[in-house]
């Protein structure tokens, strides 16, 4: 069977899986990784000496490691992606690739998924690191699964809007700083609106404010943590929260579902946004 | 081949290229020369769709870049200036990468690859990586590239940019190799020499206007200016000058130390009318000979004139278009300072290479947007060339066309 990638992401999984740069990558972030567990190893050890139920407890070395995971990706997505169109301009490549058959829509959408992939590589090497609190936590493989399929769609998100931010501007270093004050609005902006009509307000608006919190990587990730966790008891928390505030989720997996569609949605539209950039005679037939 | 109509492109109040009309036959070695500014690069770029035209149409080969991008994206192979590359990447692989895009499979593209490099002299190089390769060799393999998915025209803005002469002559060698294989070819250029040695048409472009265009040797015989006949005296400068100032039809263009350059018809009839006067008036001439007009001079006349003065060829075309469908800001008339000539009537001059019937939108036989792509084509060209190898004969398609 002779599958069709698309040429971008086929070229660049060639030339980076070439690279030494790559390699250094994935140990460095193995390292780190290593680090982070060993002392979430020790704390959690000296928390529970003596304890015949510390196997119990290792299960929170999931929502550590996944975390720190998450938060190297989202440290690294801007350098890979920001950089994606502006790097092509400056290499004066991108001209070239314009003039072919590829549409502006499929240069984008291969920029992308290289970049999920590339992701998708130190996330699954990091698996056995992580599947130490399963064997010994008790997490169950399907949360696994479930956490990367999330990891990816959270890349898909991020990744898609740093390669929108690549679009904006010429320079890399310049598409690297938009790509970041986005990521801040969007990791920490999007809390505003809620901390803000808690502290001074007392309407309906709270919903709103709550829903926009779709939007955050942060807070879909710490449903799924919490829902893995905590299971029925997280959702015993929504319930009361939902009937307090009107929020529309009493289920924990519900909210983690539609954050996550929510996420490959606004993904697609900074693609289209994106692709629209870099369309050299957009709107030229539409004029006739 | 290729048909430009009324094609225009402003940069906010900046014309850069004004209305340009422009016909290029099949199999035609296209020169596009001017001085920096002139509007070259901006058609090149609209030619080859990296830039939204203000107004007007393109079509290459039937094929519009409206209401078919594919099948004109198809039809172009483009060349830029600079030959960017990626890090870590084979020749091969490169060729693949750019073989994927066009939906050419791996083993079909191998087998090209191996026959382009051998026609851009860089056989051999497939496992070498490209950002090793030299300016030149770069160039060459931005060439075939360019040419993988046959296109019928290569479009290549400065081809001999930054090249060393060796460089040049290769790649001057691979543009005839090419053409003579029946592909059009448009090169931009600075160098005029090389224009002039390879092209078979030219357009001289400047200020955003297409100044003239037409075969290469009905430009050369054109002349914007009399011949000159440059006499070199060797007694009585003074009285050949008072003597030649009494001629009828010439006049003194230049006295120089012991030459006097002398704007006439050029003549046998009047170059001897000429001589023969000197001579019977006493002066002593140590010889003469006719100044023919070259590109460069052509060049340099055209160019430094100003935009009224222009010569009026090629239908170039001031006012507004009517139904002009874009742009309902800009004015009826020419741009302030821009270079249009409002006295210039539209319409072709003979030896035009504008069309000036052509109406805006499809060419006939145009493929429409449903249209079925057309599987890849095979390499026919370098069949051709393979089969022709001993009885190399010139390119003479389209030679009457214009």
């Amino acid at each position: 069977m002779n599958i069709r990638l698309n040429p971008i992401l086929k070229k660049d999984l060639r030339v980076t899986s070439r690279t030494m740069k790559f390699s250094w990558g994935i140990f460095i972030f193995e390292a780190f990784l290593g680090i982070i567990f060993l002392f979430a190893m020790a704390i959690i050890y000296d928390d529970n000496l003596g304890y015949t139920g510390i196997y119990k407890e290792m299960i929170a070395l999931f929502p550590i490691i996944g975390g720190t995971e998450l938060g190297i990706v989202a440290l690294i997505m801007p350098i890979e992606t920001a950089t994606a169109i502006t790097q092509e301009r400056e290499k004066q490549t991108f001209d070239i690739l314009l003039t072919t058959v590829m549409t502006p829509e499929a240069i984008i959408r291969g920029k992308v998924f290289s970049a999920v992939a590339r992701v998708m590589m130190f996330i699954i090497a990091s698996i056995p690191l992580m599947a130490i609190s399963f064997t010994v936590g008790g997490i169950g493989w399907s949360a696994l699964f479930v956490y990367l399929i999330a990891v990816a769609v959270f890349a898909f998100y991020v990744g898609s809007l740093g390669i929108l931010c690549s679009t904006l501007t010429h320079k890399s270093i310049a598409s690297i700083i938009i790509a970041y004050a986005f990521y801040g609005l969007i990791f920490g902006g999007t809390y505003m609106p809620l901390l803000i009509v808690a502290l001074f307000m007392n309407s309906v608006t709270y919903v709103f404010s709550a829903l926009l919190l779709m939007l955050n990587p942060i807070t879909t990730f710490t449903v799924f943590f919490g829902a893995v966790l905590a299971g029925d008891d997280l959702n015993d928390l929504l319930l009361g929260a939902s009937n307090a505030l009107g929020l529309p989720f009493t289920n924990a997996w519900v909210w983690f579902i539609i954050a996550n569609l929510v996420m490959i949605g606004m993904g697609l539209i900074f693609q289209k946004l994106a692709a629209r950039r870099i369309d050299p005679v957009r709107g030229y037939g539409k004029k006739k | 081949m290729i048909y430009i109509n009324n094609l225009t492109k402003l940069y906010g109040k900046y014309l850069a290229v004004n209305k340009l009309n422009l016909h290029v036959p099949k199999g035609d070695l296209f020169g596009f020369v001017g001085p920096n500014g002139a509007g070259k690069t901006t058609t090149i770029r609209m030619l080859c769709g990296l830039l939204r035209p203000t107004a007007g149409d393109i079509t290459v080969g039937g094929c519009n870049m409206v209401y078919s991008p594919n099948q004109f994206k198809k039809s172009i192979g483009y060349v830029p200036d600079f030959f960017g590359v990626y890090d870590n990447l084979k020749v091969k692989e490169y060729m693949e990468f750019y073989g994927s895009i066009y939906g050419i499979d791996d083993r079909t593209v191998a087998k090209m690859t191996g026959d382009l490099l051998e026609l851009v002299n860089l056989k051999n190089l497939e496992e070498q990586y490209v950002d090793t390769l030299s300016r030149g060799m770069k160039q060459r393999l931005c060439v075939a590239r360019a040419l993988l998915h046959n296109p019928d025209l290569l479009v290549m803005d400065e081809p001999s940019s930054g090249l060393d002469p060796r460089a040049r002559v290769e790649m001057k060698e691979v543009l005839l190799n090419l053409n003579s294989m029946g592909k059009t070819i448009i090169i931009s250029s600075h160098i005029l020499s090389d224009i002039a040695e390879m092209c078979n048409s030219v357009g001289i472009m400047n200020k955003g206007c297409l100044v003239t265009a037409g075969r290469m040797q009905d430009i050369l015989s054109m002349g914007v200016d009399k011949n000159h006949l440059i006499i070199n005296v060797k007694s009585n400068m003074d009285d050949a000058v008072s003597h030649v100032k009494e001629l009828p039809d010439v006049s003194i263009n230049s006295v120089m130390e012991n030459e006097i350059i002398i704007n006439c018809s050029g003549s046998d009839e009047e170059v001897n009318k000429i001589i023969m006067s000197l001579m019977q008036a006493g002066v002593l001439i140590g010889g003469f000979r006719k100044e023919e007009q070259n590109l460069e001079t052509l060049f340099m006349q055209l160019t430094s004139q100003a935009p009224s003065a222009m010569h009026p060829v090629n239908g170039m075309q001031s006012g507004p278009m009517p139904g002009s469908p874009v742009n309902p800001g800009v004015q009826p008339g020419p741009m302030p300072g821009n270079p249009v000539n409002p006295g210039v009537q539209p319409g072709p001059m003979p030896g035009s290479l504008v069309n000036p019937g052509m109406q805006p939108g499809p060419m006939p036989g145009s493929v429409n947007a449903g249209a079925q792509s057309e599987p890849l084509p095979e390499l026919d060209f370098l069949k051709e060339k393979k089969e022709q190898d001993n009885t190399a004969q010139p390119n003479t398609e389209g030679g009457d066309k214009i």
